[in-house]
């Protein structure tokens, strides 16, 4: 294949460096009648190469139309890889399938994207056991009675899972800035467990403000719980998108059921 | 401090600032929007601080005035700056009464508790001066005689950014004497929506009185009790001076962009910008949320830019922005 692209080039550069000469030739001597090239050379030297142009512009046209190999987006978004792993559900293999082949292939090319899946869903999780050591970590601020340390810390750590999590920069914004940086679309309780915590501990390290007994274990357990509903909704979520895929597939099968 | 005393702070700021809530209620009959301008005048009021209002005309701005007025009753007078006018215009002058052979003062417009000044960069120099003055010493030399302004007196003048044709530009001193300066925006596409409806419609209701003007200066009392920490007053300093030296900072870049930076001025009306806001917030102490807030009206007019600054076309509000993402929250 290289070989007759190789080929095509060398001619088609041939062809042009002799082109404009044909042509010089033939506008001075269309009616001189020299015995030069005339316009049969110009013909030879400008019409040859266009259409040689225009079949391999086609060649390449339809090839990548059948192939279609950047189909496949290099940065896959969060939610749209969810429902490729169908390998193992019933309702992808359709008996009656009428989808053309290139339709299929999202149903197809499940098993590098579904890998992209569980090493983002495992990163997650370690994103939350990382953060859920930390707070038992600072546990130890508490017991020694280092109250104001102990809420920054938290502060802190909260943030920055908050930032890893949602890609927002944390480093040097005030709870405001975090909270209306926080991505569309999330639930009201994420924004208010957020809000909770980090307004808690403000009160905390700016105001000297001692929090009781009942203050310190709410703080940490309401961090903890965030923390923990994090897996908790990622696992929901991606449960939703699986049933949401099925749907689409059953409408799908059902859609072919009716035409066939 | 400890909870007790905070939890009894909070209670009185709460119980104290409630009157915000019913302000911006009486301010809607007849201002859609425009939160922003309407919380940094009750900023100024409780502060004690003059504000400069840059904006576009027909943006509310006289309006808002007058509708603050209202709602703590207090007089209030809306000065247009001219090329042409007088100091004595401004400030008053004394009259000769031919009956009784004596001179008598006429008391200008400034004797009013808010004054608004429309177009201050349209007056020339002597006549910006005087108001400045006033403005500074709270009083008001008239022939041999002085006469102090009654308070609550606050000063919002207006600035025009379009037209800056035979203009005189406030100098960067007197500048500084504004406690904020505001960048009043346009209305969001819903608000302009409202307004259309509200304005074309029915008309707008009486503005009732909220507070008294001598509630608003115990006000001024109990903002300053304001609970503020060192890790605040620290911030404070910090985003003062890394307008001054903004290297120290790991903010290198701004060195060649800034001729001057904030003047102590600024420390203090930051500190107490913070205050106010958070007592709008109904809080008993300040976050580094409220230094935020009120940071850039407190210093977009006191931080210079240098020549290359204005050949980059930089302007203040993106150093100041730099300064605030590179100094470290507390």
């Amino acid at each position: 294949m290289r070989r007759i692209i190789n080929l095509i080039s060398v001619s088609i550069c041939v062809q042009f460096a002799l082109g404009p000469g044909y042509l010089f030739a033939a506008s001075n001597d269309f009616n001189s009648n020299s015995g030069g090239p005339g316009i049969f050379g110009a013909i030879i030297g400008v019409v040859v190469p266009a259409l040689l142009i225009i079949a391999i512009g086609t060649s390449i046209y339809v090839w990548l139309r059948r192939n279609r190999p950047f189909s496949i987006r290099p940065f896959p978004r969060r939610q749209s890889y969810k429902n490729w792993d169908m390998s193992g559900s019933t309702h992808t293999s359709l008996p009656l399938s009428p989808i053309p082949a290139h339709e299929t292939t999202r149903f197809n090319r499940p098993d590098l994207l579904a890998e992209q899946d569980r090493q983002l869903e495992h990163d997650a999780s370690t994103l939350e056991s990382i953060t859920l050591t930390h707070l038992e970590e600072i546990q130890s601020l508490r017991e020694s009675n280092r109250i104001q340390e102990y809420y920054e810390a938290i502060a802190i750590i909260i943030k920055q899972y908050v930032g890893e999590k949602y890609q927002i920069k944390v480093l040097d914004a005030t709870t405001g800035q975090i909270l209306s940086a926080l991505p569309d679309g999330l639930t009201d309780s994420v924004t208010d467990h957020v809000g909770e915590i980090l307004l808690s501990c403000d009160m905390v390290q700016f105001s000297r403000h001692r929090p009781s007994r009942s203050e310190q274990d709410r703080i940490y357990q309401t961090a903890q719980e965030f923390v923990e509903g994090q897996i908790v909704m990622a696992t929901v979520e991606t449960d939703e998108f699986e049933e949401e895929a099925v749907e689409e597939d059953s409408e799908i099968y059902q859609h072919n059921r009716r035409r066939f | 401090m400890k909870a007790s005393d905070l939890t009894a702070l909070n209670e009185r700021i709460q119980e104290a600032s409630a009157f915000v809530e019913e302000i911006f209620e009486e301010i809607r009959k007849v201002i859609i929007g425009q939160k922003y301008m309407i919380e940094r005048m009750i900023i100024g009021l409780l502060c004690n601080g003059h504000i400069l209002l840059e904006g576009v005309p027909g943006l509310a701005k006289t309006t808002a005035v007058q509708a603050l007025s209202s709602t703590i009753a207090v007089s209030f007078k809306r000065l247009q700056f001219t090329p042409d006018l007088l100091p004595a215009d401004l400030i008053g002058t004394q009259i000769y009464n031919q009956r009784s052979g004596d001179f008598y003062v006429k008391k200008g417009p400034i004797f009013a508790n808010l004054v608004l000044a429309d177009e201050i960069n349209r007056a020339p120099a002597k006549v910006q001066s005087a108001l400045l003055e006033a403005m500074q010493e709270r009083q008001v030399t008239i022939g041999d005689d002085t006469y102090p302004l009654d308070p609550p007196f606050l000063v919002l003048a207006t600035q025009n950014p379009i037209e800056q044709e035979g203009t005189y530009p406030l100098p960067e001193a007197q500048v500084d004497r504004f406690m904020l300066k505001l960048q009043v925006t346009y209305p969001s596409r819903t608000e302009e929506l409202s307004i259309l409806r509200q304005f074309t419609g029915e008309e707008s209701q009486p503005i009732q009185q909220v507070i008294s003007p001598e509630e608003i200066l115990q006000l001024r009392t109990t903002v300053r009790e304001i609970y503020m920490d060192e890790k605040i007053e620290n911030y404070i300093v910090d985003l003062v001076c890394a307008t001054r030296e903004p290297a120290k900072y790991q903010l290198d870049e701004l060195t060649d962009l800034i001729e001057y930076g904030a003047s102590p001025r600024a420390t203090l009306f930051l500190a107490m910008a913070a205050k106010a806001h958070a007592f709008l917030r109904h809080r008993g102490y300040v976050t580094p949320e409220d230094v935020y807030a009120v940071g850039m009206d407190v210093l977009r007019h006191r931080v210079i830019v240098s020549y290359e600054a204005e050949a980059e076309e930089i302007a203040a509000e993106q150093i100041i922005k730099q300064i605030f993402e590179g100094v470290e929250v507390p």
